[in-house]
């Protein structure tokens, strides 16, 4: 069964096939898969935000309020329902909406981007044309995504249903959503609470991850909030909520920033990466096929990134960014321009090997352009080392985020793992176990599940392995 | 008195891999191989590639790696110490423990391979490697100092390497093949075994080098009564070298003879296949005129399967891409059909009639005349590298 | 062999030019460049004078602006001031020598003094008698002893920086001027004066502004004017060389060799060379313990994996050093901290620092205590001081050399040279050890490539958790107190000993391989 499957895929499709076999990699996907789901349903599971919010009014009518969904920004709208919607297309067996699963992700992938490009347009529309035009926003984000239906992926009547609905999902998003609100008063809940004027059905983890308060400083997990004070009404009012894992030096709630945090760690991994294997193949690619001085220029300045330890370059090229412009893109793109040194020399070398061969000669030979050549008979085969190195460069690239944070140079106002890690030996001469062991752990399965990803991946992909250590 | 008696050797490669993408099971890579090897005797073992010559050699020391590799059943009988006279006690290699097999390695049966460019470690120098072998046999010569390095000198000259003295502190990679082989026999018969094995030792060399090199290992065996098992390729070898010929084909021989009698007269077609595709210097009786026939072309041919005698019995040349005669499954039988000439027969009961003992012929023929016709050089031959 | 040496080594230098060059272009152009982040801007908080950069008035602002651009040459533009820093940090040195002052202080030729900015507007307030009579009166005698040379010296620095912050004064007094006129957009993004904005415009000697910036001008011309002056005297005296000059010449007149001058650190008022000489040791003993430690565990744990590739043991050994690598050094400081070291746990290590306080009243071996009992000694308590950091530092590296022991071996495994030993006889011990382990050891050197450069990343976040004074720590602070010539030295270090360190394992590996020439 899985060789039918995989004979029909090329020879990433069977290396996945033998990937997923190992029990070693198919728990570090799980763990990745739950790091995803959080990631993509954070906001909506920890939130202080009461979901609905039952305003008893002086006229004693009740008004119902959606408070969460309000203060939602558009990528959490799009994500919070697109990923679900995602997950399900993509767990249907066999032949559902007339595709099969191969095809189906890369409808996903499809509609993900132009979602994506939809909110992103539509937020830099309302930038540029001002608050007041939402509709206008709209409709010019609309068209752009819906141009997405000229990409030749979207042939089939499924594909069609699904880019619609991703596409329709980021213009409302995009148009109702989109401003955040600054910094919400959480107190008033509480206190609307305690004097009875109001009843909140909150989220499952009811704390937002930018809530704190002074008199909850570095509380141990489980710890319960009492009761506001006039609790005459009954308990529960604000009170008997928990912290499952404790509280940081600013009293906010350590399970809720790792939930969040969540999103933060796979965005970067993943673009920060991205980032590198653009600039390396690109560069090595250059320098392979050239050859001559474009290879010895180009290596003087890959030996001279090399030369410095990657995390003395990244603490300069984040330390000297004013504080304000630490913002996570900001980060993805230094962490992205300072690791691709290995995927530069890893294409370099296939580059230069594969130039010599007479595939290459033959192609030439019949007149097609360089550029054909380069990139239909060179480049996938030149990519497939970098590739296959790709799990391990997203591991590094979230220590390095995890790190960098650590050392308070990360994306100021925005949980982090490693920021959390900070603050456990912080606190002179106290030692806080709970934020250093949770969100440790947690930095330390997702950097292992990539890691054992792409031990799987190397070794499915080598094809000279012969002792197999099917264990991990 | 033999000194190796091989029989009914099995040999099976298997793992999960196999296991997983051919349903099960395991591929026989020798099945079944008999042969007999006296003191001073060359016995050449003739097969294309993966016939199982290679494997049964490995197997006699147990240097295949284990978990692919199993020997399913099979005895091979080693006189240890045997030489001229008799009387030393006999073991079984296949069964032997560990350490027993140790000392017979290298002692009293050595091995060389075919490719001498990679079978010598890089990084120490030749002189250690043989002495590290010298070592290991005669320890006594750790007791005088230099006693090893000069056993080590000695085999260096005995295989004709000029100025020993200052290549044996030499890399291998200095070395020219032909030299880097010499080095290798040197290094096998420092400790003076009484059986070489040697597998394709001159197929990656040029022919003038193959000579020399062939040369060289006559005039020592002449010198020391020492037996050979020849593993090649090349019929031309085994013309010029060898007394007894064992023919192998997927894992089971296919006639054995001496080189005399396979020569003249051969009996299994895939044995007169082979000899056909040697182009005759007369333009020669039995071949179609200017063209040469193929093996397959030869096996093929319902002809040359009743050219056997006994054909009128039912006697059929095992061969495995033939259908088998009826009730008789994948079963073949070495049977001896002329004194001292055995064919793998299909078991039919004719051939179940037949006498079967193992393969065994003591002759050695002297080195300057064979029947076949072909040069043969004496006396030792000087390096020229 | 020398000859690839030397070659090498003169390879260096570009390189190492090169990741100068990458730094400083990096805290050049950054948002505002050196200067903003000197100034504070956007630290919120950090830094000396950031936070508080804001609230000064406008004068003492123009006058602290001023100082950082005199100093720092942060006026000119990044390439000028990159070269001005290769001079300085060049030991290959052109033109004349600088003078050594007894403390070992580079002193160097003063340069030219600024002109006030648009000072012709105010060309009658220049103050008289200035000029060659005291440039050449300062020729006058005594000036050829340390002592007086350190005076005029002295005096030229009140001069200079009166001048520094009367400049300053006096252009934020001209920007208040040109608004008040209504000139448009008289200061550019820096808040300094664009020049040429007063061309062909009358003075408008109504305004109040007008006023203020003339006295202004008063103050500046004649600060100039005094600076001018002591610059004169210092340079006539500089000539006659009071002090002992440095380096020697090659080319003389022309090219003269010196050590490398790479300047003072801004936040902590030392010579960058001092500190560096006090953080590189303790980050070079950290990981030159750290490396023997790796591979006395990888190499075994390689090998055994190997030997017994494909059965349990390797296994588990593959998966347990898959995990050690994965634990993030942050993580593992911080338990180690948090765990062995604090006392409210098990307290077993120190939590911090290289030395218990009072260990240079100990003796250096350990021996018997000054109040009867034992005492550990230097040597021994800074052994337990490393201990923690040194383990922090090797467990990552165990994971890779591991497993590149391991696949090295397995690979040797299937060579031919070692079915031959064992068709000699050779025991699987010495295979291995002998023919297996050897021919693998080649590749490990090489590894050595990759793992020095990874540990001394980690080493940074070692040292800021276990609060080592080493390198690592000394960059950060330079990062947030945005020290830009610790910066740039601490990185050329952190780069030198780096390609050193790869230039050691081509010479390693050359060594070992005898089929290796190195061309």
């Amino acid at each position: 069964m899985a060789d039918r499957a995989s004979h029909r895929a090329g020879p990433w499709g069977e290396a996945w096939a033998r990937v997923v076999r190992r029990p070693g990699a198919a728990c570090a996907l799980a763990w990745l898969g739950v790091v995803a789901f959080f990631a993509a349903l954070a906001p909506v599971i920890a939130s202080g935000h009461p979901l609905v919010w039952t305003q008893r009014g002086a006229d004693g009518a009740a008004r119902r309020t959606f408070p969460l969904v309000e203060h939602l920004s558009a990528w959490d709208l799009v994500l919070a329902v697109g990923v679900p919607i995602a997950a399900v297309v993509l767990a249907l067996p066999g032949r559902a909406l007339g595709a099969t699963r191969g095809e189906r992700w890369r409808w996903v992938v499809a509609s993900g981007i132009q979602a994506g490009i939809t909110v992103a347009v539509c937020g830099l529309a309302r930038a540029v044309l001002g608050e007041a035009s939402a509709v206008t926003a709209g409709v010019i984000a609309a068209v752009v995504g819906g141009a997405g239906w000229l990409l030749p992926i979207v042939g089939r009547p499924g594909a069609r249903a699904v880019m619609a609905v991703a596409v329709a999902l980021g213009c409302v998003a995009a148009c109702h959503l989109g401003s955040r609100v600054p910094l919400v008063d959480f107190d008033r809940y509480a206190q609307a609470e305690a004097s009875g004027g109001a009843t909140g059905v909150y989220t499952l983890i009811p704390w937002s991850p930018g809530q704190g308060r002074t008199d909850w400083y570095v509380k141990p997990p489980g710890w319960r909030v009492e009761a506001e004070r006039g609790a005459a009404s009954g308990g529960g009012a604000g009170g008997g909520r928990v912290f499952v894992l404790g509280t940081d030096a600013l009293g906010r709630d350590v399970l809720s920033q790792m939930l969040h945090a969540c999103r933060l760690s796979i965005s970067i991994g993943l673009v920060s990466t991205g980032i590198a294997v653009a600039i390396g193949v690109t560069l090595g690619a250059l320098m392979g096929f050239f050859g001559g001085w474009v290879d010895a220029v180009l290596m003087r300045l890959v030996e001279v990134v090399m030369a410095i330890p990657v995390l003395f370059l990244l603490i300069v090229a984040v330390g000297v960014l004013p504080t304000e412009w630490r913002t996570t893109h900001a980060l993805m793109v230094v962490i992205g321009c300072v690791s691709w040194t290995g995927a530069a020399r890893f294409t370099r070398a296939e580059f230069m090997k594969l130039r010599g061969q007479e595939f290459v000669l033959a192609a030439r030979a019949a007149g097609l352009p360089l550029r054909s050549v380069l990139g239909r008979h060179i480049l996938p085969n030149a990519v497939t080392p970098v590739l296959v190195d790709a799990s391990f460069a997203v591991a590094a690239a979230i220590l390095a985020e995890a790190t960098l944070s650590y050392l308070g140079l990360g994306p100021p106002e925005q949980a982090s793992w490693g920021a959390l890690l900070a603050g456990a030996t912080g606190t002179v001469g106290d030692f806080v176990w709970w934020l250093a062991i949770f969100p440790g752990g947690a930095i330390f399965l997702t950097v292992l599940s990539y890691n054992l990803v792409g031990e799987a991946l190397r070794d499915a992909m080598d094809p000279r392995r012969r002792a197999r250590t099917d264990l991990a | 008195m033999p000194l190796l008696e091989v029989r009914d050797l099995a040999v099976s490669f298997g793992g999960a891999d196999r296991a997983a993408a051919e349903g099960g099971g395991r591929a026989m890579a020798v099945d079944g191989a008999s042969l007999t090897v006296y003191p001073g005797q060359t016995v050449a073992v003739v097969g294309e590639s993966g016939c199982g010559k290679s494997v049964t050699a490995m197997s006699l020391l147990r240097l295949l790696p284990s978990p692919p590799a199993r020997i399913e059943r099979g005895i091979a009988l080693f006189r240890h110490g045997g030489g001229q006279g008799g009387g030393a006690a006999s073991v079984d290699l296949l069964t032997l423990p560990e350490r027993a097999l140790r000392r017979v390695r290298g002692g009293q049966i050595a091995m060389i391979f075919q490719e001498p460019m990679t079978s010598l470690n890089p990084v120490y120098t030749v002189g250690d490697q043989i002495i590290e072998a010298v070592l290991l046999h005669q320890p006594e010569t750790a007791r005088t100092p230099g006693g090893a390095r000069a056993v080590a000198l000695a085999a260096m000259e005995e295989v004709g390497i000029s100025d020993a003295a200052r290549r044996i502190d030499a890399y291998p990679h200095q070395f020219s093949g032909g030299m880097r082989q010499r080095v290798m026999i040197a290094m096998a018969l420092a400790c003076r075994p009484s059986l070489l094995l040697a597998d394709e030792p001159t197929t990656a060399l040029d022919v003038t080098v193959q000579a020399q090199v062939l040369a060289l290992l006559r005039e020592i065996q002449r010198a020391r009564g020492m037996a050979v098992v020849l593993i090649t390729h090349a019929l031309g070898v085994v013309a010029e070298n060898a007394d007894v010929v064992c023919v192998m084909y997927a894992g089971r021989v296919v006639e054995y003879a001496r080189v005399t009698d396979l020569f003249d007269r051969p009996l299994h077609p895939y044995t007169r296949g082979l000899l056909a595709c040697v182009p005759p210097l007369d333009g020669g009786s039995g071949t179609l005129a200017g063209r040469l026939r193929t093996v397959r072309e030869v096996v093929d041919d319902p002809a040359e399967f009743a050219r056997l005698v006994g054909h009128e019995r039912g006697l059929r040349p095992w061969w495995p891409w033939h259908e088998p005669p009826t009730g008789v499954g994948t079963e073949s039988r070495l049977v001896e059909m002329e004194p001292g000439h055995w064919v793998a027969l299909w078991a039919t009961s004719g051939a179940r009639e037949m006498p079967a003992p193992a393969p065994d012929l003591p002759d050695r023929f002297p080195q300057a005349e064979t029947a076949a016709g072909g040069l043969v050089r004496t006396g030792r031959l000087h390096s020229q590298g | 062999m020398l000859h690839y040496v030397i070659r090498r080594l003169l390879l260096m230098v570009p390189t190492l030019v090169g990741i100068s060059l990458v730094v400083f272009l990096l805290v050049g152009l950054a948002p505002g460049g050196v200067g903003a982040a000197l100034r504070g801007a956007g630290t919120g908080g950090g830094g000396a004078g950031g936070g508080g950069a804001a609230s000064f008035d406008a004068g003492t602002r123009a006058a602290m602006e001023a100082y950082l651009d005199e100093r720092y040459g942060l006026a000119d533009p990044v390439l000028v001031q990159y070269g001005r820093w290769l001079a300085r940090v060049s030991p290959i040195k052109f033109g004349p020598r600088d003078l050594v002052a007894p403390d070992g202080e580079v002193v160097r030729r003063p340069g030219a003094v600024r002109e006030p900015p648009a000072w012709r507007l105010f060309a009658d307030a220049l103050p008289r008698g200035t000029g060659e009579a005291e440039r050449s009166g300062g020729a006058a005698g005594g000036a050829d002893t340390p002592a007086a040379f350190a005076r005029l010296r002295a005096a030229h620095a009140t001069a200079r920086a009166a001048a520094t912050r009367t400049r300053g004064e006096l252009e934020a007094a001209l920007v208040a001027y040109a608004r008040a006129a209504g000139l448009p957009e008289p200061a550019d993004a820096d808040g300094r004066l664009r020049p040429g904005i007063f061309e062909g415009r009358a003075p408008r000697a109504d305004l109040p502004e007008w006023a203020v910036a003339r006295i202004a001008a008063e103050a500046a011309l004649s600060a100039f004017a005094e600076a001018e002056r002591t610059r004169g005297a210092l340079l006539a005296a500089f000539d006659r060389g009071p002090l002992p000059s440095a380096g020697f010449w090659v080319l003389p007149g022309l090219v003269s060799v010196a050590s490398p001058d790479l300047g003072v650190a801004f936040s902590k008022n030392r010579p960058v060379s001092a500190l560096m000489a006090e953080a590189l040791p303790v980050t070079l003993l950290l990981n030159l313990l750290a490396l023997p430690f790796i591979y006395l565990v990888a190499i075994p744990g390689g090998a055994l994996a190997a030997a017994r590739a494909g059965t349990w043991v390797d296994g588990a050994l593959g998966g347990l050093f898959v995990a050690l690598w994965s634990v993030p050094a942050v993580w593992a400081g911080v338990l180690a901290v948090g765990f062995l070291a604090s006392e409210r746990h098990l307290g077993l290590f120190p939590a911090s620092g290289l030395h218990a306080a009072g260990a240079d009243a100990m003796a250096f071996l350990p021996g018997p205590g000054v109040d009867g009992g034992w005492e550990a000694g230097y040597l021994l308590d800074l052994l337990w001081h490393v201990c923690l950091p040194v383990a922090c530092l090797a467990y990552g590296g165990f994971a890779v050399l591991s497993k590149q022991t391991r696949a090295a071996m397995l690979e040797t495994m299937g060579r031919d040279h070692v079915r031959t030993a064992r068709a000699k006889g050779l025991g699987p011990r010495e295979v291995l050890l002998r023919h297996v382990l050897r021919n693998s050891l080649l590749p490990l050197i090489t590894m050595f490539v990759s793992v020095f450069p990874a540990m001394l990343s980690g080493s940074v976040v070692i040292e800021r958790v276990f609060s080592v004074p080493g390198m690592g720590s000394l960059m950060i602070d330079a990062i947030q107190m945005r020290d830009r010539e610790v910066l740039l030295a601490g990185v050329l270090m952190v780069g030198g000993v780096n390609v050193l360190a790869l230039l050691l394992a081509d010479v390693l590996y050359a060594a070992a391989d005898p089929r290796v020439t190195l061309g």
